[in-house]
């Protein structure tokens, strides 16, 4: 296998499975039902009251804090395991040197009090008992079990010290960052939690973005306008963070160590704004790519433990792999990151959102964490050239086996005509779905890594008012909320109430395509970040990726939800960040299963 | 085809619409109907007023003052007859050219429709529509655009490197191949000009070779353009890539190591006539930085005064102009210009550290203290300002300040190199002076104590500067004269002086740890015998 890492890893025979996993023939999808031109949207919105009251506070006072601007995300978690998705969503609120955080909204969890299979009784209503306050200025939530006890528990994204919230398991939550040594003081915008060492606990790298200070705040001209926020290179950069996780000590304490320099993961002058863990170059152990803002990316190979280390070690391969900077070799405004394998050729992909006049990109893999920037050839550059994209997401609006995207948007540079109306935030701008066509029938294979036939259109118009209303958007979520077997959203728009999207495929076309979902726990009762399934079908072989990060402020839904097209999924293969590879028999499809790691039937390496 | 853009669509309304609205209203008042092709002699100058008053210029608000006075003139010139007899739409296009300059895109698009409405069969208009639709990301409008100018003798060729490039950023890399020959035309490669259009047509053939998985033909094609156009240091990027498929990973980091933002420029005739002011001072700025870069500090001064000539408000053309007259000893010419550039980036620390400098040339003390203060107060971490702050006060007598800017200086981690190396010398001197002391002996106890410890910083500094510079050509540490060495060995002595014979030793072992020159090292070998171990 060819790799651009050094071949240091003692595991040789796990990459060597890996591989075979991996490189399993593709299939060509049949042609799938175009998706219908009929005039139900494709999202609708919880209204009031079953829909939470929240609305993200930028506390925009005229200064033009940078701050004020770039928030506000959260986090899809089942913390009760009552089986259904809860909210978690983070406030902002006055901004300023002499601003107390008594004086700020507190974040507030939700709690789904959906019914089983009644999904028209989806509510969420302030969990009031978590406990959970938060008085730093929030910008996002990341969600792991940390410490192995089959909760998810929370952690909090914040400019000032974040906060690591744990699950007691009665619903309430107890502050633990600074006692685990998670407290990370910096402006931070991403968390990408995942077992990276395979010892069993799930780790922690946390994305900071600039160094700011009120004390050196100033305004920018814009070209065509009055002072204007400033970018980001207008500040010093925030090194990120990789915190190992000790586990739980005798007395109770769930520990991290701050490992960054050990692993060769600091870079002070990363203005990070999201993160993605995944095993980009299929060799078993997991990376890491980092998005920054007007600078080059970063991907971080996992090198394994070197020269006896307790850690693992990463190298920054961005360059090579070609996911650095765009393919003009310019570096972009990168803001969200979504990760998936949408060419269905068995690698990651990677897909970022960019500022107005640089297009969002869309890098390809070929199978060994060599990309190719291939957004004009997809059709999905001249649509973004507009906008500022911050959240991103891949979904399978139908379930039709080809993955979509969901951009949201909102400039950081006040347009003037809104400005001319007295509008006190000035950059709004609409969000976009893009529709992933299904190649021709009878169109040659895909060639992987190549794509020739990969296209998206742009079916904004089709997405319901938060797709054609002009927002301030940000943060957005991906999970399914009303447990239907499509992929629903959640949108925190700057100043405006969260907005939950219910994909209404289900109810459109649900004799038609099929899905499965999984549930993933590994061999400790944690959920398992960074595992890659790979279900077959009557109609081929889908792989995916089991994470919670990437997009932008978020955190998924931690369930894997796959839509099979009209093929009928039978089993699963899984590759779990321990690097054991297992097998799983479906005993049906369109519905949630939930697999554990240890149980399933080690394959035979000629299966593999 | 199955895309449709539907962005870009609502992209181009803005200006599109403005530009079929001017066009109506100049039909109407004409009375005709607007689809009919104006006259393009002088129109009416009810037309002329009603196309101006419908056009909305953008807020100037944030531009320089003279800047801002320059778009305003030349739109209200839109609303007079012209004094030459100049044509309506050649007035248009000059707008335009005017306004994309200063980053006003959208506008200047919808100045260009104009331009083009008034004269629909001037190829000149077409192609300025179709380059700044361009710019504001409306590819299939200015797709069509060059498309229409293919057959044009005159803007053929660059209409066909225009579009190519459109079709590659429009996903389109077999397109972009087919409309482009793989070889030269005849004689091309023979001027600059043609060069240019060579290393532009090849650079596309190497993306779109690229992109259709064909790395051979990319290396190949870039390769040649590189050849065409060294500073043209964006390709090495496609090219990094290129080599990386092919498998040649050296070879690639190599070239991806070399990326740049420079692409092949081309230029472009209609908008340096448009704009010949502004492309006459880009050009003398261009060749006063070769002229300073080859060492003729006169010529490049003389062509930076050219360019203020052309374009007074050009800020590379004042930068420069206020370096080389700095460099000839027309110290007053230098304050002009840096006093102007502080009129248009007034929150430019660099150009208040360069007033401050300039300002103490003159001992002007108390202007370039002001100067340097500014300078800090936007940029508190700049050393040498906080540095040249610190000798001032010194020499006005304020030793106190003086020792309060050395120790904020030194108290950065980001002064190293030779200025914590000179920073330390000034403190130590200052210690010493304060003190007024016969010899170092006699030195108060808590005063002999701070320069005790300053003094081997000194030395710690010095080894760090050697170090840093060990094998750095004309790094100077090499000579036995340079002053961070004389400083080090006083340093030395003054430790010894001072009764300090084991720091002494200590610092004369550590001065002998890097490469020395011999006579330094001599004289280090002189004094650690005298030293008790």
């Amino acid at each position: 296998m060819s790799s651009t890492k050094p071949s240091v890893h003692t595991a040789a025979t796990t990459a060597r499975l890996v591989h075979a996993f991996a490189s399993m023939a593709f299939v060509v999808w049949a042609a799938a039902p175009l998706l219908a031109d009929d005039d139900t949207p494709l999202f609708e919105r919880l209204e009031a009251p079953s829909a939470p009251e929240h609305v993200y506070r930028t506390g925009a006072s005229g200064e033009r804090y940078l701050p004020e601007i770039m928030g506000g995300g959260g986090a899809l978690l089942d913390f009760d395991r009552d089986g259904d998705l809860d909210l978690f969503l983070v406030q902002g609120g006055p901004l300023g040197p002499r601003v107390t955080s008594s004086e700020r909204p507190a974040d507030q969890l939700y709690r789904n009090e959906m019914r089983s299979g009644e999904p028209e009784t989806l509510r969420f209503v302030p969990a009031n008992g978590s406990g959970i306050r938060e008085g730093e200025y929030g910008m996002g939530a990341a969600s792991a079990d940390f410490d192995r006890d089959g909760l998810p528990d929370l952690y909090v994204l914040n400019l000032g010290p974040n906060e690591l919230w744990r699950n007691r398991g009665d619903g309430s939550f107890e502050a633990v960052g600074a006692a685990a040594g998670v407290d990370d003081p910096g402006w931070s915008t991403a968390a990408s939690p995942a077992d990276f060492d395979g010892d069993g606990w799930i780790d922690l790298y946390v994305v900071n973005y600039v160094d700011f200070q009120f004390h050196r705040h100033r305004q920018c001209p814009a070209p065509s306008s009055a002072l204007d926020y400033c970018g980001p290179l207008n500040f010093p950069g925030s090194a990120d963070r990789m915190f190992r996780n000790l586990g739980v000590d005798s007395g109770g304490h769930l520990r991290f160590e701050d490992v960054s320099r050990a692993a060769g993961l600091l870079s002070p002058e990363g203005r990070g704004l999201g993160s993605s863990v995944a095993d980009f170059d299929r060799d078993g152990r997991l990376d890491l790519y980092v998005a920054n803002d007007q600078m080059a990316n970063e991907l971080w190979l996992n090198l394994g433990t070197l020269d006896g280390r307790t850690f693992v070690s990463f190298s920054d391969e961005a360059l090579l792999a070609g996911v650095a900077v765009n393919g003009r070799g310019e570096p972009e405004a990168s803001m969200g990151v979504a990760t998936a394998d949408f060419d269905r050729d068995g690698d990651l992909d990677i897909f970022l959102s960019h500022l107005s006049e640089e297009t969002n990109t869309l890098y390809v893999n070929d199978g060994r964490a060599l990309f190719l920037d291939r957004t004009a050839e997809t059709g999905l550059a001249v649509p973004s050239f507009p906008f500022t994209g911050f959240g991103a997401v891949w979904l399978d609006l139908e379930n039709d086996g080809w993955l979509d995207l969901a951009v949201v948007n909102g400039t950081i540079k006040s347009i003037d005509a809104q400005r001319a109306t007295g509008d006190p935030l000035p950059l709004r701008q609409s969000n976009q779905i893009f529709r992933q066509l299904p190649p021709d029938p009878g169109s040659a294979a895909v060639r992987p890594g190549t794509t020739p036939d990969a296209r998206f259109e742009e079916i904004s118009h089709r997405g319901g008012e938060a797709f054609t209303r002009a927002a301030v958007s940000r943060g957005l979520m991906r999970g399914d909320l009303d447990d239907d077997g499509d992929s629903d959203l959640v949108l925190v728009d700057l100043d405006e109430p969260v907005k939950i999207l219910l994909n209404t495929w289900s109810r459109r076309r649900s004799g038609e395509n099929r899905w499965v979902g999984l549930r993933l726990v590994d061999v400790h009762g944690g959920q398992a970040p960074g595992a890659v399934v790979r279900v077959t079908t009557t109609n081929g072989a889908f792989t995916a990726l089991a994470h919670t990060d990437g997009s932008y402020l978020s955190a998924h839904d931690e369930r894997v939800l796959v839509g099979t097209g009209t093929g009928t999924a039978s089993a699963v293969d899984v590759l779990w960040p321990s690097g054991r590879v297992e097998q799983f028999v479906l005993d049906g499809d369109r519905q949630y299963h939930t697999l554990r790691e240890g149980d399933g039937r080690t394959p035979s390496r000629n299966e593999r | 085809m199955r895309h449709v853009p539907v962005e870009s669509s609502r992209h181009r309304s803005a200006a599109a619409s403005t530009a079929i609205a001017l066009v109506a209203l100049a039909g109407a008042i004409a009375g005709e109907p607007a689809s009919a092709q104006p006259s393009p002699g002088v129109p009416p100058e009810e037309t002329r007023r009603a196309l101006a008053e419908e056009f909305v210029l953008p807020d100037l608000g944030a531009l320089e003052p003279a800047i801002a006075a320059a778009i305003e003139r030349r739109y209200r010139g839109l609303s007079e007859p012209a004094a030459d007899g100049g044509r309506l739409a050649e007035r248009w296009a000059r707008l335009a050219a005017l306004l994309v300059r200063y980053g006003f895109a959208e506008p200047a698009l919808a100045a260009a429709h104009v331009a083009r409405e008034l004269e629909p069969g001037e190829p000149d208009w077409v192609y300025l529509q179709a380059v700044l639709a361009d710019q504001t990301g409306d590819l299939d409008d200015a797709a069509r655009s060059y498309e229409s100018l293919l057959a044009d003798a005159e803007w053929g060729t660059l209409a066909r490197l225009r579009l190519a490039s459109a079709e590659l950023e429009r996903g389109r890399p077999q397109s972009t191949l087919e409309l482009l020959p793989d070889a030269p035309a005849e004689g091309e490669e023979e001027h600059a000009a043609g060069r240019r259009i060579a290393a532009r047509r090849l650079s596309l053939l190497g993306r779109a070779a690229l992109a259709l998985g064909d790395a051979r033909g990319a290396t190949l094609a870039l390769e040649r353009a590189l050849e065409l156009a060294p500073e043209a240091n964006a390709l090495h990027y496609p090219l990094g890539l290129a080599y990386r498929q092919l498998g040649d990973v050296d070879r690639a980091r190599s070239a991806l190591a070399r990326r740049g933002d420079r692409s092949v420029e081309l230029f472009d005739p209609l908008l340096a006539r448009l704009d010949e002011t502004v492309v006459s001072a880009h050009d003398l700025v261009q060749r006063a930085l070769e002229a300073r870069a080859a060492g003729d500090v006169a010529l490049a001064s003389d062509l930076y005064s050219r360019a203020l000539a052309e374009d007074p408000s050009n800020l590379a053309a004042l930068r420069g102009h206020a370096g080389t007259a700095a460099a000839l000893g027309d110290t007053e010419t230098a304050l002009r210009s840096t006093e102007r550039l502080l009129e248009l980036e007034p929150d430019h620390s660099g150009t208040w550290f360069n007033l401050g400098v300039l300002h103490l040339r003159q001992e002007r003390t108390d202007a370039a203290e002001e100067a340097l203060r500014r300078a800090l107060e936007l940029t508190p971490e700049y050393g040498d300002a906080r540095y040249n702050l610190a000798l001032l006060l010194r020499d006005r007598g304020d030793a106190a300040g003086a020792r309060e800017q050395l120790e904020r200086l030194l108290a950065s981690p980001n002064t190293a190199g030779r200025l914590r190396v000179e920073a330390l010398e000034t403190s130590l001197r200052l210690v010493l002076a304060a003190a007024a002391a016969g010899s170092p002996s006699q030195l108060a106890p808590a005063v002999a104590d701070r320069a005790a410890v300053l003094a081997q910083e000194l030395v710690d500094a010095v080894v760090v500067l050697a170090e840093e510079n060990a094998g750095a050509p004309g790094s100077g540490l090499g000579e036995a004269s340079d002053p961070a060495w004389r400083a080090a060995l006083a340093a030395v002595g003054l430790l010894r002086q001072l009764g300090h014979d084991q720091l002494a030793r200590q610092a004369a072992d550590h001065l002998a740890s890097v490469e020395l020159p011999s006579a330094v090292r001599r004289q280090v070998e002189t004094l650690r015998p005298s030293l008790r171990p």
